[in-house]
């Protein structure tokens, strides 16, 4: 009777806890309450081993997808792969097992059948990529994107070239809140004519903009900048930056709370790099909870620089890579007056501080001074008492035989100064902005 | 001090303070439920034996100042959580499969967010690196799989490409 539900259920998709009242020698991970604790476990794996735990048994493998769906993409490509015979089947159980989330890839090929996609119309993350330099069909990605307007959450545009971005005139995308934009290699103004339309008029509820620094002096040309929806709270740039066009950052129109400048580098007038980025921070310094600056500039002479930040009194969250990049570090202590950190003023509430020093200098691993900037005075009372997580990362190959002893040792200097907090030294960069 | 008393499946009675006992969402939202007028309240967890409470108390008292964890952001997909321990919880959480299993159980049920993932990395910790089998044998689970599904799942496994 009891097998008889349960085959039931299974028809039906949803699976019962492997479960059998006579067969009490199974282990607890038997029980009925797996489901909700493997999801937990499987944060803590990476794909591989996830894949492993989906088949183990039916409740295993009904905790487990979900977070596998999480961290892979599911690759559909518009095009039937070379040396097979069109094979629409599994397009389309790919779309099922997808569900929500998938990776669309154009290629050089004629497209597959367009109709798999007509009743394709709630999808909430689509993340577009092209395989080649002449995509035949360009018509399909866009119309797939744009029978599901209603419920898209996450539109990315990944690297390829000849992508085009797609025009989104007289459409709304009301829960777009996610935009993340690689460069196209070949984009054109109209690119950023569409760009600039989508955010300011398609996108009204964008919270999140990861895009190419290139685009945003064309965005500001155009005037697209000052319209940026309300909405928009959190900004990341990558890619190169051109300095001279820099200014163009403050007609960013509402405050941000999260700012990232990820893999960035700059090439000439980086005297002036301190001053614009004060500028910029200053303006935002107000709502910024979470700021990570992954800058370098590609001049080898191992320039320093003089670098101020302002205070920030809802920073919570910092990250600093190439800490080595600094001269000197002085944070605004009263309007105007700059001088050595002093947390009470100028990082009041920051819970996270993150220093990566990114070149390896043989043999300085030993002290604390790659984040000298900030440590305060000794006896000073500008102590991080709010501070409960630092991280210092201090990727030196020199370290060999007394790695351990050497991280235990900064461990412990770094607990003295931090005195609230839970520190760690690592050897690893791990990128978690 | 205000205290709740708890009374674990095998029938006794703990008193708690509320301040170390605020970390378990489930408690918290009892309490205020309940209001806690009466210090005699007695709040029963019908999941929890009394060894697993005193673990779970044990826990939650070292752990009572710590802040809320803020995840990161939840535009960004989860990357590989972070896996470090403190020597404290390294050592606490050492114990028999079936206590460990009770315990994150516990954690689960009285939502007690450090704790289950402190609990959940030690079994990811095992996991890592075995195949199913072997993870059926250490767990002493039965496969109920059918081959077909096996096969599709294994079919799903290809199409999952690392980001």
């Amino acid at each position: 009777m009891e097998r008889t539900k349960r085959d039931e259920s299974q028809e039906r998709g949803d699976f019962l806890p492997c479960r059998d009242e006579d067969d009490t020698e199974h282990g607890p991970f038997s029980s009925g309450l797996v489901e909700d604790v493997i999801p937990h476990v499987c944060k803590f794996l990476g794909p591989k081993d996830i894949r492993h735990c989906r088949l183990v048994c039916k409740s295993w493998n009904y905790g487990a997808t979900s977070v596998l769906k999480n961290k892979t993409i599911i690759i559909i490509p518009l095009y039937p792969k070379k040396c097979r015979l069109i094979d629409s089947d599994e397009t389309k159980d790919k779309l099922t097992f997808a569900h929500t989330s998938v990776c669309l890839v154009i290629g050089g090929h004629q497209p597959i059948d367009p109709k798999i996609f007509d009743e394709i119309t709630n999808l909430k993350s689509i993340v577009v990529r092209s395989s080649t330099k002449k995509p035949l069909e360009k018509d399909l990605f866009p119309k797939i994107i744009l029978n599901s307007a209603s419920t898209l959450k996450h539109l990315k545009f990944g690297g390829g070239e000849s992508l085009e971005f797609p025009s989104f005139r007289g459409v709304v995308f009301p829960k777009l809140a996610n935009l993340d934009l690689h460069h196209f290699w070949d984009e054109g103004s109209q690119d950023i004519e569409r760009i600039g339309h989508a955010i300011t008029e398609a996108f009204p509820a964008l919270q999140h903009l990861r895009i190419a620094y290139r685009y945003m002096p064309g965005l500001s040309w155009m005037k697209f900048l000052p319209k940026f929806p309300t909405s928009l709270n959190s900004l990341e740039l990558h890619e190169l930056l051109n300095i001279n066009y820099m200014n163009c950052l403050l007609e960013f129109p509402h405050p941000l709370k999260t700012l990232k400048f990820t893999s960035t580098s700059f090439q000439d007038r980086v005297d002036d790099l301190p001053w614009l980025f004060y500028k910029f921070l200053k303006k935002h310094s107000p709502t910024l909870e979470k700021l990570c600056l992954q800058i370098s500039t590609n001049r080898m002479d191992n320039l320093k620089l003089n670098w101020i930040f302002p205070a920030f009194p809802v920073m919570q969250n910092l990250t600093i890579c190439n800490s080595d990049m600094f001269a000197s570090l002085k944070f605004e202590i009263s309007l105007g007056n700059f001088g050595q950190i002093n947390y009470k003023i100028c990082f009041p509430v920051l819970r996270v501080l993150r220093i990566c020093r990114t070149h390896s200098i043989p043999n300085v691993a030993h002290d604390l001074s790659c984040m000298a900037g900030f440590l305060p005075l000794q006896g000073d009372n500008g102590c991080p008492e709010s501070v409960k997580e630092v991280d210092l990362y201090i990727l030196d190959e020199t370290l060999t035989s007394d790695r351990n002893l050497v991280k235990a040792d900064l461990n412990d200097q770094l607990l003295k100064i931090f005195p609230n907090a839970k520190g760690s030294i690592k050897d690893v960069w791990e990128l978690v902005v | 001090m205000p205290f709740v008393n708890l009374e674990s499946s095998d029938g006794d009675l703990v008193k708690v303070d509320v301040d170390v006992i605020k970390c378990s969402v489930t408690i918290n939202a009892l309490i205020e439920h309940l209001g806690l007028e009466d210090d005699n309240e007695v709040v029963p967890l019908q999941n929890v034996g009394t060894e697993t409470l005193h673990k779970v108390l044990a826990w939650a008292k070292h752990h009572k100042d710590d802040l809320p964890s803020v995840d990161d952001d939840e535009d960004d997909p989860p990357r590989e959580r972070r896996t470090d321990i403190t020597t404290w919880d390294a050592n606490f959480i050492k114990m028999e499969q079936i206590q460990l299993f009770d315990l994150i159980l516990a954690a689960n049920y009285l939502d007690i967010s450090g704790l289950l993932d402190l609990g959940c990395k030690i079994v990811a910790d095992m996991i890592k690196g075995k195949t199913a089998d072997e993870i059926r044998t250490m767990f002493n689970i039965v496969n109920d799989l059918t081959p077909q599904e096996q096969e599709q799942i294994r079919k799903e496994n290809e199409w999952c490409e690392e980001k």
